[in-house]
């Protein structure tokens, strides 16, 4: 009944404010009446509680939305953390935020705990007041209670598991080495009418021939889906073990694993599948990197101005310097194409690439590390490949292993910026001036940090 | 022959009668095997006579040789008159007399110390359970626990399923749990409080913090010691059934055994338990998962895959009070248990075809002697050898729903698209985490013996030795494991303590000082295998081995300062070893291993008062209140919920324990027990504490803002209630009708640190009722309960719902002296 009503109040607020905008169109003079709070753009603001350890994040997440002009109001003080504030997920661990594009849905799928892979969608109406809306879907099913997930477009969803298995002949430690079966699992959800719309299993299409040289994957992550709409490129952590090294057995779980062999993998991998059936995988490979782009929590592949998607890489808390093209008409990787963030900046040291947002203008806006240390941003120039370093006061202690989303509405990139336990800001860049505003003073709590802005 | 021997005995008797002196002792028991308090004992001709002290004894010294007559009176008792002939040193005489019957014993009060009432007021925080009620009706041990005072059994779901015991707020490792003082976990998985019978129990012991020397161990939070029966005073034979809701079936059998002439004596008893657990479930965490994959909540379903079953049995063989033992017992306990494994640490997903196999065989040697060479000098040894078997299994691939039906995805999109609907299988290999078969083999060995020595009346020392050692064997029998490069891992645990109890100022106080010292010694080989391009190998074990000890001690008083009112007071300071289970992890129970636990320290002090019972006519009332105070720093306590390394892709429903910094609990415990006429009991006790988190600073020195508040999912405010209400005669004569009404509360607190809509469990407030018939005959009682007869939701942990409303019926039997 409640729900209904806020439905009806929301539609309604919708009509009121497009015949606003519409006779603002005719009419220049600005409209005195207040406006809708349907119509405020809400920025949330995410922070990760500490468990048991400080920084570990894993007390769960809390959410709470102001506005641009309290974003850039450095007297504005937002202090999150009482309780009943800001709305708290039921999640035990950082779970997997996403957000519609206009910053009015939140979508999450819970991390671990009693709710572990239980998807929600949240209506955001400002400050603390979210609405649970629609269904609840249960991805666990299909992805398990700690699933990997993102928005892949406006209003799809795409989960991603994966599971090798490895074969061998003879009785450890006589063993020879077969092969190691990677298995994927993908699943797509409707995020207007949340529900699931389909999965699919397949075995990861290695040949014979990089199969029996130890090639597997043991991670799939960041899943978008093309510009045209039939694709769904899926990042992938590629490995490789050396099937002449010396084999190792588990004590507990008598598992046989041979030692990796890293140095010699031929490239970035990325698999891709038909969208929306899921099915006909393939495996493209990158002659530029060799990093795996599975990313950790925060979307990393983008689509540009010109179709193209744009993929960074970075294996879990690691993040490394490299972008990658695949070619909006071939669905390959573009091989001519090579960003590198470290020679970018020019620093000595790898420049990691912790959580990036495609911003316009071939432009990027990028939270990256030294060397995995420190919390920097940059702008980035993906044509003319130039970074340009964006100096705040907190880098030295800032660390991006957690954070999960880079807020951007129109001109403005919305980061907020806390070391563990210490108080920090919101900070508001214009990309396109390149002035940095050190807005919204956020308060802080022992243990805990903020990890995104949507 | 048989003649010959008195006649010699009688003839050296009398050559030598002026110097032959000799003592008479010996016990007076109900038929029951219960004690009597307070018996005349007075031996004719002559006028030497004494009183039976708590535990039924008496003792008659610088007896002359010759032919007595014994006389036994009590107000209990009807007299009985014995013959002896004093015609050696020692003489034991153990007297089995009958009670009056009933009426005439209500109209007489009859002051005695029960053993509950000395230990109540023996400075201890202690509770003791007496389970002769109990036993007669439909409850189990945990039941029995959970309504005692301060005590708080967590079960994750029905019967059979995982227990933690939370002692005002201590839980998890800080609270031992004893079988006659030794671990219980000796026994295995199939033989412990869910299981055991309240009719195999005597009583049971709830210490809360401090504990006796007989108990030490790594335990500062207290411990629950179940004392088994030990009386075979008397023949007789008992059995028990009962079946009830969910399929629920209990019976226990018990038989004893004494041959008067040699002391020879023994005991047999065993039971049978099987559930379905079939109850439904309800709440928010009942989920059904629909062809959409869209999530139904409050689905109310019933339980499956939830059997248990478990039988045991318990032999125990030996001599009683004679002369070279008070007891002398050996004993073989088997159990066997079948536990069917529903789910894991939440209800969101059910498992199908996860079980567990318990196998236990233990043996176990007891000896007591008192006055052994010399006057005061009494020893105790208690000795088990336990091998004990754990099998887990868990092979399903498909998910199944709540409704007892694999998930099956066909959503509109799949519909629309032509494609078939997909039977889901488990992401994680089978229902939790990856296909397993595994056995886990321990063999312990547990051994506690206790010399003690009264200086003089008033003064006694006793030294304690207990010594533990468990060998683990874990055997992976879906991919078996090359178990020479495995390494292995002793671990063996010697606790020394010492006290010293004084009664002083005319016995009105009584002290008790302790001193522990504990050494954990570890050793583990690692077979550091070199591997041969052919696939040999060759082993140089390298063998490490570790050690780790520390002091404790404790002081506990008791004085009583006017009659009928007792001030009790305890403190100990002591440490807590992380237990192998804690630090290695256990499958079956959803532990994850953390190796990097330190031990914990604990600083307890407990303070209170017991009054009564005070006598007001046929009104009697009794008081008791204690405040405590717990220090822990370095806590060890179950993570609120499951914590994997965050860069591995593991994904199991399972806890981990971790140290918490420091933590305090203070709180208050009260109970009131009201009597009227021996017809109606009604008792209310209460507890609440705050368990409070207690690191100041973080590392960098800033103030830590969850200082002072409230450590999640303890369940910090519990109330009791009972009432039992006597009818005699009222459908025949001398038959006996009792009417009992118990409920329970436990106040709302939250699982998480942080609160948010799904991690309040909720208040609960749940009512029992039952009712009992002892037919005039005194041999067959009935009793009929009803449990939770609101059908509440009622819920432990983590959204986990227990038994709605059941009905249980049971039947006792008694076939004695025969």
């Amino acid at each position: 009944m409640k729900k209904n009503l806020l439905l009806k109040r929301a539609l309604f607020g919708a009509v009121i404010a497009s015949l606003a905008l519409g006779s603002c169109s005719k009419n220049d003079n600005p409209d005195p009446v207040t406006p809708d709070p349907d119509e405020t753009r809400w920025i949330t603001l995410t922070a990760a509680l500490k468990q048991t350890n400080d920084g570990d994040g894993n007390g769960g997440t809390l959410a709470y939305a102001i506005t641009h002009d309290q974003a850039i109001d450095p007297t504005y003080q937002l202090d999150i953390f009482p309780a009943g504030k800001g709305l708290k997920f039921d999640s035990p661990r950082t779970s997997r935020i996403q957000t519609s594009a206009d910053g009015k849905y939140l979508y999450d799928i819970q991390y671990t705990g009693t709710d572990g892979g239980i998807f929600q969608k949240y209506l955001v109406n400002g400050e603390g007041n979210y609405v649970k809306e629609g269904n609840e879907v249960n991805a666990a099913i299909i992805l398990g209670t700690s699933p990997r997930w993102v928005k892949s477009a406006e209003g799809v969803g795409i989960g991603v598991t994966i599971s090798t298995e490895t074969s061998y002949t003879g009785t450890f430690p006589a063993v020879t080495f077969e092969s190691i079966a990677s298995t994927a699992v993908v699943a797509s959800i409707n995020l207007d009418n949340p529900s699931i719309m389909t999965t699919n299993s397949f075995a990861v299409p290695f040949t014979a021939e990089q199969l029996a040289a130890g090639y597997s994957i043991g991670r799939i992550d960041m899943p978008i889906i093309n510009q045209a709409g039939n694709k769904v490129y899926i990042g992938a952590n590629i490995s490789k073990i050396n099937p002449t090294g010396t084999p190792t057995q588990n004590a507990t779980s008598g598992a046989v694993s041979w030692p990796s062999d890293a140095a010699n993998i031929a490239g970035t991998v990325t698999i891709v599948v038909d969208y929306p059936t899921l099915r006909n995988p393939k495996l493209i490979w990158s002659t530029q990197s060799k990093y795996g782009n599975n990313g950790y929590r925060t979307m990393i592949q983008h689509i540009g101005d010109d179709g193209h998607v744009y993929q960074a890489t970075g294996v879990n808390t690691t993040g490394y310097p490299h972008i990658l093209r695949i070619d909006k008409n071939t669905n390959d990787y573009d091989n001519t194409y090579l960003f590198n963030l470290s020679q970018a900046l020019g620093v000595d040291g790898v420049a990691g690439i912790k959580a990036w947002r495609y911003l316009g203008n071939n432009k990027g806006f990028v939270l990256y590390d030294i060397d995995r240390t420190g919390g920097y941003l940059a702008l980035i120039d993906l044509n003319a490949k130039t970074a340009t370093k964006i100096p705040t006061e907190y880098e030295t202690q800032l660390n991006f292993d957690q954070h999960q989303s880079i807020a951007v509405e129109g001109d403005y990139v919305y980061v907020p910026l806390t070391p563990v336990s210490l108080a920090g800001n919101v900070f508001v860049y214009n990309w396109k001036t390149g002035e940095l505003t050190k807005g919204a003073k956020l308060t802080n709590g022992t243990g805990h940090r903020f990890i995104g802005a949507y | 022959m048989n003649q010959f021997i008195p006649t010699v005995i009688f003839l050296f008797a009398a050559l030598t009668a002026s110097a032959q002196l000799g003592e008479l002792s010996g016990t007076v028991a109900l038929p029951s095997g219960q004690a009597v308090v307070g018996a005349s004992v007075s031996l004719k001709p002559g006028t030497r006579g004494t009183m039976t002290n708590e535990e039924g004894r008496y003792r008659l010294t610088n007896v002359p040789y010759g032919d007595y007559t014994l006389t036994i009176t009590s107000v209990e008792l009807v007299s009985q008159d014995i013959k002896v002939r004093i015609n050696q040193p020692r003489t034991r005489r153990n007297i089995t007399a009958a009670a009056k019957t009933g009426s005439n014993l209500d109209e007489v009060s009859v002051t005695r110390k029960t053993v509950k009432k000395e230990m109540e007021i023996s400075g201890f925080a202690v509770a003791v359970v007496e389970t002769k009620e109990a036993s007669l009706r439909n409850l189990t041990t945990n039941e029995l626990l959970d309504r005692t005072v301060g005590v708080r059994v967590r079960q994750n779901g029905g019967i059979g399923s995982q227990v933690e015991y939370n002692l005002n707020g201590m839980s998890g490792s800080a609270v031992g749990l004893f079988l006659d003082g030794i671990e219980i976990s000796t026994y295995g998985s199939s033989f412990n409080l869910n299981n055991i019978p309240p009719a195999m129990i005597e009583r049971i012991e709830i210490y809360k913090g401090v504990l006796p020397s007989h108990l030490t161990g790594d335990y500062v939070g207290g411990a629950i010691n179940v004392v088994l029966k030990k009386d075979a005073s008397s023949n007789n034979i008992t059995f028990a059934t009962s079946y009830g809701s969910f399929n629920t079936f209990q019976s226990d059998i018990g038989a004893t055994f004494r041959n008067k002439k040699n002391g020879f004596s023994a005991r047999a008893s065993g039971f049978y338990t099987y559930t379905d657990n079939s109850y439904e479930m309800w709440g928010k965490f009942a989920k059904y998962t629909d062809r959409n994959g869209i999530l139904i909540r409050d689905f109310r379903a019933k339980r499956f895959n939830d059997a248990y079953k478990s039988i045991g049995g318990r032999f125990e063989a030996g001599f009683t009070d004679v002369k070279w033992a008070d007891q002398f017992f050996i004993g073989y306990n088997i159990s066997d248990t079948y536990n069917e494994i529903p789910h894991g640490t939440t209800t969101g997903q059910p498992y199908v075809g996860r079980f567990t196999e318990y196998q236990a065989h233990v043996f176990s040697l007891n000896y007591t002697k008192r006055d052994l060479f010399v006057d005061g000098l009494s020893l105790n040894i208690n000795a088990v050898h336990s091998g004990r078997s754990t099998y887990v299994q868990d092979t399903v691939t498909t998910l199944y729903n709540w409704d007892g039906n694999p998930i099956i995805l066909h959503t509109d999109y799949m519909i629309g698209a032509g494609v078939p609907p997909i039977v889901m299988k488990s992401p994680n290999g089978a229902q939790q985490g990856a296909a397993t078969i595994s056995q886990v083999d321990r063999k312990i060995l547990n051994s506690r013996s206790n010399l003690a020595y009264t200086v003089i009346p008033g003064h006694r020392i006793s030294l304690n030795h207990k010594i533990e050692r468990t060998d683990r064997d874990d055997t992976n029998l879906l991919r078996p494991v090359n178990k020479d490069l495995i390494t292995v891992t002793d671990m063996t645990k010697n606790i020394v303590s010492a006290n010293y109890e004084a009664q002083t100022f005319k016995n009105k106080l009584q002290t008790n000082l302790m001193v522990k010292y504990t050494a954990n010694s570890t050793r583990q080989t690692n077979p550091q295998p070199t591997y041969h391009t052919d696939g040999t190998y060759e082993l140089n074990p390298q063998t490490t081995r570790s050690f780790s000890d520390n002091f404790g001690y404790g002081a506990t008083a008791s004085y009583n300062i006017i009659p009928k009112l007792f001030l009790i007071a305890s403190m100990e300071n002591g440490y807590i070893m992380p237990t192998e289970e804690q630090q290695y992890g256990n499958p079956e129970t959803n532990i994850l291993p953390n190796v990097n636990l330190f031990p914990e320290q604990n600083i307890n002090y407990n303070i209170g008062f017991r009054l009564g019972s005070l006598d007001f006519g046929k009104h009697k009332l009794s008081l008791y209140s204690n405040a405590f105070w717990r220090n822990g720093y370095d806590k060890i306590t179950r993570q609120t919920v499951d914590s994997v390394v965050t860069d591995s892709d593991l994904d199991i429903q399972a806890t981990a324990f971790v140290n918490l910094g420091r933590t305090q609990s203070r709180g208050v415990e009260a109970e009131v027990v009201y009597v009227f006429a021996n017809r109606l009991n009604a008792l209310i006790n209460f507890s609440k504490f705050n368990a409070l988190y207690k690191r100041a600073y973080d590392e960098s020195g800033t103030p830590d803002d969850r200082y002072n508040l409230q450590v999640p999912n303890e369940p910090y405010f519990t109330i009791n209630a009972n009432v039992q209400y006597r009818l005699d005669n009222l459908i025949q004569r001398r038959s006996v009708m009792n009417f009992y009404y118990n409920a329970g509360y436990v106040g709302a607190y939250d699982i998480a640190w942080y609160p948010s809509e799904g991690s309040l469990t909720p208040a609960q407030l749940f009512h029992d009722l039952g009712v009992s018939y002892r037919f005039p005959s005194g041999k067959l009682i009935a009793s009929l309960d009803a449990k939770n007869i609101l059908n509440e939701a009622l819920y432990d942990n983590f959204g986990v719902q227990k038994p709605g409303r059941g009905i249980y019926f049971k039947l006792n039997y008694t076939i004695g002296k025969f």
